[in-house]
C-alpha cells in the first residue's frame, strides 16, 4: 500500500481526474474532500461490507416450500 | 439443460436464459452465471439461481413491486459495465432477506440487481442515495400508508 503524508488543505491525485483533499483534521477523524467526475462511484468501505454480509445471509437462507407459500400469500394480501 | 436447485429441485433451463454477472455478486465474486427462475406458487417472487453453486440462490422481487417510487442512483460508469446507457433500460430487482415474522422481511435497496435482458448481463449495483438502505422492511413501511 502506498502511504502519503499530507497536511491540512493539501491534496493528492488519483489519475488526472480524481483529487483527494484533506479538509479537516480533528482528533482521530479526518475529513476528506473528493473531486471526481460524476460517473465515478465513491462509497464508504462499510457499505460494501454491509451489502456483502446481507448477500451471504440472503443467498444461503433456507427457502422451503412452506416459507415461499407464506410469502406468496402475504404478498397477495399486501397488494390491494 | 438442467440444474438441481435447493429451492425448486430439478429445473430445466435454456442456454438463452443464462445471465452473466462478470463481477459476481458481493460476497460471491467467483460465481458468474445465474438464471432467473419463476416460482409456481407466487406472482411476484423470482429466484436468481447460481449455476455455479446449486445451494446459492437469491429470492428477488422487481423493484417497482417493493416500492414504485424507488429509483437506484447508479453511476453511468457502472451501468456501462452491463451495456446500459440509462437505468430505465434495465430490469431492476431487489434481493429479499427472510426473517421470522413478515414485518422483518427486507429488501436490499442499496445493492440492487440490474439486468440487461437483451445482452444477458447482470450486476449488483450500489445506489448512491442515503434513502436506500440495505434493509428496507417493506411490509412494515407500507403498513402505515
Amino acid at each position: 500500500m502506498l502511504v502519503l503524508a499530507r497536511r491540512l488543505n493539501q491534496s493528492f491525485m488519483i489519475g488526472d481526474q480524481i483529487e483527494i483533499v484533506v479538509v479537516d483534521i480533528r482528533g482521530d477523524q479526518v475529513k476528506l474532500g473528493i473531486k471526481a467526475p460524476r460517473d465515478v462511484s465513491i462509497f464508504r468501505k462499510e457499505v460494501y461490507e454491509e451489502i456483502q454480509k446481507e448477500n451471504v445471509t440472503a443467498g444461503k437462507q433456507d427457502l422451503d416450500q412452506k416459507t415461499l407459500q407464506n410469502l406468496g400469500n402475504l404478498f397477495k394480501k399486501d397488494q390491494k | 439443460m438442467q440444474i438441481e436447485t435447493k429451492v425448486f429441485g430439478l429445473v430445466d433451463y435454456e442456454e438463452q436464459q443464462i445471465l452473466e454477472f462478470k463481477d459476481g455478486i458481493l460476497g460471491f465474486p467467483g460465481f458468474h452465471k445465474y438464471v432467473l427462475l419463476q416460482g409456481p406458487q407466487f406472482d411476484h417472487w423470482e429466484l436468481l439461481q447460481s449455476l455455479d453453486d446449486p445451494d446459492l440462490s437469491f429470492l428477488v422481487l422487481k423493484a417497482d413491486v417493493v416500492d414504485p417510487e424507488y429509483k437506484p442512483a447508479v453511476s453511468k460508469e457502472d451501468l456501462k459495465k452491463i451495456g446500459l446507457e440509462h437505468i430505465d433500460q434495465g430490469i431492476v430487482l431487489t434481493i429479499i432477506t427472510i426473517r421470522e415474522g413478515h414485518e422483518n422481511i427486507s429488501a436490499n435497496l442499496q445493492g440492487p440487481i440490474i439486468i440487461n435482458a437483451s445482452q444477458k448481463l447482470g450486476m449488483q449495483a450500489l445506489s448512491n442515495n442515503d434513502a436506500h438502505p440495505v434493509r428496507f422492511y417493506f411490509f412494515r413501511d407500507q403498513g402505515g400508508q
